[in-house]
């Protein structure tokens, strides 16, 4: 993955060259057929602004476009955009926007395509003070848009950064369908029923919360070749497994990692491995004079047997990690292997930390009369019974190096208020998920330990800081990747986290479904290419 | 008729007893079993008599069946589900008796103010039960929850208040039938103290077949609410075990034909509500047909 | 006669307005007790700064003191308004509408089989005709009365995909394979396993009882006539009207479960996920019609128990 260069003018076309008028595919395959997919949980809204939920993050992909889009290995590809330049300083982007780009017919467009307006438009509703949206903090590096000529959009960034194209990938929409063309609000009926230039469009939502969606005969990369889709939600992960296997639906997006094997063994169904760039965690919180030793962090990651409970709770599938990034991403330092489980070594630890001496109640003592005890807090999300297993699994390995573990579950807003707010706790179990630019200066760098900060743990080092603030200012991808690797190597010798795995998430899609490619994390990417053969529609 | 006449011509228990019907006899032993069972097991917990460590993991044994080392056969995690089910009474039973205690305490309180003296209390104590009564028990326990901490004690307390309309109403209109059959005033005529005539005649004498049927009734009760919430994940956490969140484990490997570690705990409620649900009745019934 | 209606009626109204209030300012206190609020519906906390987070609450309205917020919700309410949901943005009248009647269906259908299954079988022991029958019916009611709904729904879904496979849901139009006889699985699901078979068994049972020794049903019989005439009154309407206002909030909280079991799209998970996301305006109209369901229950029976027995109206 070559990086752009910096100096001199660059051009950036990479179209993808699906051929083929608005009307038909000319790529042979047919037209029809209904896929029914099963979500668990149900998206709040349906626009690509209001959306905070993976739900309707997902759906998004359906219904709209961006500027630019991504490949199957994620890279920049150009969607609405056809082409662009990019300054020598790196903050300017000018894009050219393709002029058969049409509407919805929902939007009442007519014979309107879209052009540089909407870009502009777009822009403005997202950063306007009263559109509520995650979007406003990742858009915030935009300094001014503006329109060149109809079809000529100019971006300019207040700082240049890496991937900043990446970055400017958010969704178009029809600006002129809203209630107040110049922001969005929930209460808006675009939120619940929008219109864009995707692939699909959307018909109806059902009394049972079904999102059904049609293909749009307009779109300017030809129709796709799926008529129906439609999004089913659930409430109960077992009942939704079921409901693939009987026929009530024909995909579910993540599948509960116990019905692996069953789905694996039957013959109706393919599994699409796809890893998320997340990973799981212990959070070790600094203020605790016990974690705040660095031997006793690391005590910790060698009495904890990573392998065994990926093994068995997870049937294996997932890789373990040795630092904080996903093993998916380019700044993950292969060269950096996970502590391996021993306890002898962590009682050795333990020992050299000054923990020698064991109480009666077989743990080691801390203080007089009082254990070496930690309380692990762990939210209450939906239906978790595979994190349960983890903590209680944890509890017993502490309890054999000689450390008490006391499990507290918190309701997730309650949780979230301990962690980010109060820092009340010792130890939690979290998950983080990043985009595709590996920055991690939020969760480390000594300066983002206030409420609500990412750095929730009170991890403080001179050198951390340095090398953190030197990846996020650099432009060079290849120097970043370096630093990137030494931050790596430090973290995982600090052990202010004690790294778990990164689960390979599937997807199960019936077999009629052909042609089935999935974006790693936002899956639908490439939905219009999906047909089913004519004797299965 | 005077109080001491009717007394003087009652059966003796044994003969009351004796002349029940076969199925009251039935349920009520059963009833009774079930409840000495409780106690006992709950006993038995408390002083760590289990057959085995119910916090023992063995992840090599996860979801086994029954067999000789493990009488219930194991959990998701390979614990003990025979110690599990034992430790899992005390997730509802002092909960429980909270909850009994406060509905009946209140709802005597009540149903003596608005018995004895309607013309004052009547209007308000009403006003105050029928709060109580439209409260929505349901968003109630979920605002509890969010607010504090999921404690069972206090969602079954929640509970408990809810409850002493009820308990009240029963109260309050046995007293209305009491005040018709003038044995009150009977009592009264006679010079006895009204605080005795409340404690001792109604009380102890009508009352405490009321206070029995509400214990078990609301023993019952409780048992359901707190292994419902502990099943959805808002009642005993883990690693404490409750009979709810046992069930809630185990659903997850329900359609893959592994039944037993959700049903083992459901059928152990199955039972116990059962048991106490059949001694109320059968207490209920002996009651009403004493004032038939 | 009329004038005691009415004054009944402005009476009942009174109360039921004072109870509302309380009610829904005792929500209103709690909820914004409860730590977290609903900004992380809209964005992620952790990415913005304290600024744009305090940007973020004004725009909700959620930096006002407590009054000035229940009094701005009393005044829209007194003028029909709900208020819109948080989470999706619509009118908290039209989500409580759409999955309300369907708690509604599910609710009502499973009492009334709750109710015909505890009459027959309160009518048989009453009249001791059947005696086996009747012990067999009663001892299964018993037997429904201590199950978990919670279990049993996972059991109907188990023996449905095992032994008929079939998944009962009721899918929607979008589906083909559903079918409306599915409905009745979670219907007998709530139905028979909400807790309460036993006791409205038992409480119609006694009744019946009772009102087959008085005097007037004993005349009825010598007379050869009809007993049902004389019968339903005392014995059926007057406790199925009381146990129906008392039995509710059990049988609610067992639709719950069953609504996300068999993917019912109801008021359970819509209260639910409010009370997660501290959407205050959905779960305030929850509230309100909790009470007021519960209310017009109440009433509903006063009305139905003076129209059977005037003498009651005193």
């Amino acid at each position: 993955m070559k990086s752009a260069m910096v100096a001199g003018v660059v051009f950036g076309v990479l179209a993808l060259s699906t051929s083929g008028s608005a009307q038909g595919r000319t790529d042979g395959f047919p037209d029809g057929g209904k896929l029914v997919y099963g979500e668990y949980g149900r998206p709040a809204t349906l626009d690509p602004i209001t959306s905070n939920d993976m739900v309707g993050l997902r759906l998004t992909e359906l219904l709209f476009n961006g500027l630019v889009s991504f490949s199957p290995k994620n890279e920049v590809v150009s969607d609405i955009a056809e082409s662009w330049t990019v300054s020598p300083d790196n903050r300017v982007y000018t894009f050219k926007l393709r002029s058969d780009v049409k509407w919805h017919l929902k939007a009442n467009a007519g014979d309107r395509t879209v052009g540089a307006d909407d870009a502009v438009a777009t822009l403005d509703v997202i950063r306007h003070a009263r559109t509520l949206t995650s979007l406003k903090a990742p858009y915030e590096l935009v300094a001014d848009a503006r329109k060149v000529d109809a079809q000529t959009l100019e971006i300019t960034l207040k700082r240049p950064i890496v991937n900043a194209l990446g970055r400017l990938s958010f969704k178009l929409i029809p600006t002129f369908a809203l209630k107040n063309p110049e922001f969005l609000s929930r209460d808006d009926p675009f939120a619940q029923s929008p219109s864009g230039t995707g692939p699909f469009q959307l018909a109806q939502v059902t009394d049972e919360g079904d999102v059904v969606m049609e293909a749009n005969t307009l779109y300017f990369k030809g129709r796709p070749h799926l008529d129906k889709l439609v999004l089913k939600p659930f409430a109960d992960k077992n009942v939704l497994t079921q409901a693939l296997l009987f026929n009530s639906a024909d995909m579910v997006v993540e599948v509960n990692p116990r019905d692996i094997a069953q789905i694996q063994g039957d013959k109706r169904f393919n599994l699409y491995p796809y890893n998320a760039l997340s990973y799981t965690f212990f959070g070790h919180n600094f203020k605790n004079p016990h974690l705040a030793k660095k031997e006793v962090r690391q005590a910790i990651a060698y009495a904890t047997n990573r392998q065994e409970m990926l093994d068995s709770f997870y049937a294996s599938r997932g890789t373990l990690i040795s630092g904080p990034f996903a093993p998916g991403s380019w700044a993950y330092n292969l060269d950096v292997k996970p502590l391996p489980f021993n306890i002898a070594r962590a009682k050795e630890l333990l020992a050299q930390a000054g923990y020698n001496k064991t109480g009666a109640d077989g743990y080691l003592a801390a203080e007089e009369g009082k254990p070496l005890q930690f309380t692990l807090k762990i939210p209450i999300e939906k239906e978790n019974e595979t994190i349960k297993r983890v903590a209680l699994a944890f509890q017993n390995y502490m309890k054999a190096a000689g450390i008490k573990i006391n499990l507290e579950f918190r309701e997730w807003q309650a949780w979230k208020q301990d962690v980010f707010v109060d820092h009340d706790f010792d130890i939690v179990i979290a998950n983080w998920a990043f985009d595709d630019s590996a920055d991690i200066s939020t969760l480390f760098h000594s300066g983002e330990t206030a409420a609500w900060r990412n750095n929730f743990v009170g991890y403080s080092n001179p050198d951390v800081d340095g090398l953190i603030v030197e990846a996020k200012t650099t432009l060079d991808r290849e120097k970043q990747r370096t630093i990137n690797q030494r931050l790596h190597q430090t973290l995982a010798e600090e052990q202010p986290y004690t790294f778990l795995w990164t689960l390979t998430n599937y997807a199960a899609v019936h077999r009629k479904v052909r042609h089935v490619e999935l974006h790693p994390f936002k899956l639908f990417t490439f939905a219009d290419t999906w047909y089913i053969p004519k004797k299965e529609q | 008729m005077s109080v001491y006449v009717e007394l003087a011509a009652a059966p003796t228990a044994v003969q009351r007893v004796r002349a029940w019907p076969l199925r009251r006899t039935v349920a009520t032993i059963y009833g009774v079993s079930v409840a000495a069972l409780v106690v006992a097991v709950y006993l038995c917990s408390v002083l760590g008599l289990l057959p085995r460590d119910p916090d023992a993991m063995a992840l090599d044994s996860m979801n086994a069946l029954p067999s000789a080392e493990h009488w219930m056969g194991t959990d998701f995690v390979g614990r003990d589900l025979l110690s599990r089910i034992m430790v899992g009474t005390q997730a509802f039973f002092l909960p429980g008796l909270l909850s009994v205690g406060v509905s009946l305490a209140f709802g005597a309180l009540f149903g003596v103010l608005a018995g004895f003296w309607p013309s004052r209390f009547g209007t308000i104590v009403g006003i105050l039960l029928q709060l109580l009564e439209s409260l929505p028990k349901l968003v109630l326990i979920l605002l509890v929850i969010a607010l504090f901490r999921p404690d069972i004690y206090l969602i079954l307390l929640v509970v408990g208040l809810t409850n002493i309309p009820a308990a009240a109403e029963l109260l309050r209109a046995r007293i209305a039938v009491l005040r018709k059959k003038s044995y009150i005033e009977a009592a009264t005529a006679l010079g006895v103290p009204t605080w005795r005539v409340i404690l001792k005649h109604v009380l102890w004498l009508h009352g405490r077949g009321l206070v029995l049927i509400q214990a078990t009734i609301g023993m019952g009760e409780a048992i359901l609410i707190e292994t419902s919430l502990s099943y959805l994940g808002f009642g005993v956490q883990e690693p404490k075990p409750s009979w709810g969140n046992m069930v809630a484990l185990g659903k997850d490997y329900f359609f893959r034909g592994e039944l037993w570690i959700s049903t083992a705990p459901a059928m152990a409620i199955l039972l116990t509500v059962l048991g106490f649900h059949l001694l109320g009745d059968a207490l209920l019934e002996r009651l009403e047909e004493g004032n038939a | 006669m009329l004038k005691r209606v009415a004054r009944a009626l402005a009476r009942e109204g009174m109360r039921t307005a004072v109870l509302f209030l309380l009610v829904t300012l005792a929500m209103f206190v709690l909820l914004s007790r409860a730590p977290g609020d609903p900004v992380s519906l809209y964005v992620n906390v952790q990415s913005l700064s304290p600024e744009e987070v305090e940007a973020v609450r004004h725009e909700l309205g959620l930096d006002r003191s407590l009054p000035v917020r229940y009094g701005v919700w009393l005044g829209r309410l007194a003028q029909g308004d709900l208020g819109t949901s948080l989470r999706s943005g619509r009118p908290v009248a039209v989500e409580l509408w759409k999955t309300g009647w369907r708690t509604l269906l599910l609710t009502g259908s499973a009492m009334a089989l709750t109710l015909l299954f505890a009459s027959i079988t309160a009518y048989l022991a009453a009249m001791k005709r059947h005696p086996v029958v009747a012990s067999v019916l009663t001892a299964i009611g018993y037997a429904l009365s201590g199950l978990p709904v919670f279990w049993l729904g996972y059991l109907a879904i188990y023996i449905a995909t095992t032994r008929f496979q079939v998944l009962p849901l009721m899918m929607g139009a979008e589906s083909e394979g559903g079918s409306w006889a599915f409905f009745l699985v979670p219907v007998v699901v709530l139905g028979l396993g909400n807790g309460t078979v036993s006791e409205v068994t038992r409480h119609l049972r006694t009744h019946l009882e009772g009102v087959l020794r008085e005097d007037y049903i004993r005349t009825a019989r010598a007379k050869g006539a009809s007993l049902w005439r004389h019968l339903y009154k005392d014995g059926f309407v007057m406790p199925l009207s009381s146990l129906l206002a008392n039995k509710i909030p059990y049988v609610l909280g067992g639709a719950i479960v069953v609504e996300q079991v068999f993917n019912w799209p109801g008021m359970g998970r819509l209260t639910w996920q409010a009370a997660s996301d501290r959407d205050y305006p959905t779960l305030l109209g929850v509230t309100l019609l909790a009470a007021l369901v519960v209310r017009v229950a109440h009433v509903l029976k006063e009305a139905v128990q003076v129209a059977v027995n005037p003498q009651l109206a005193e």
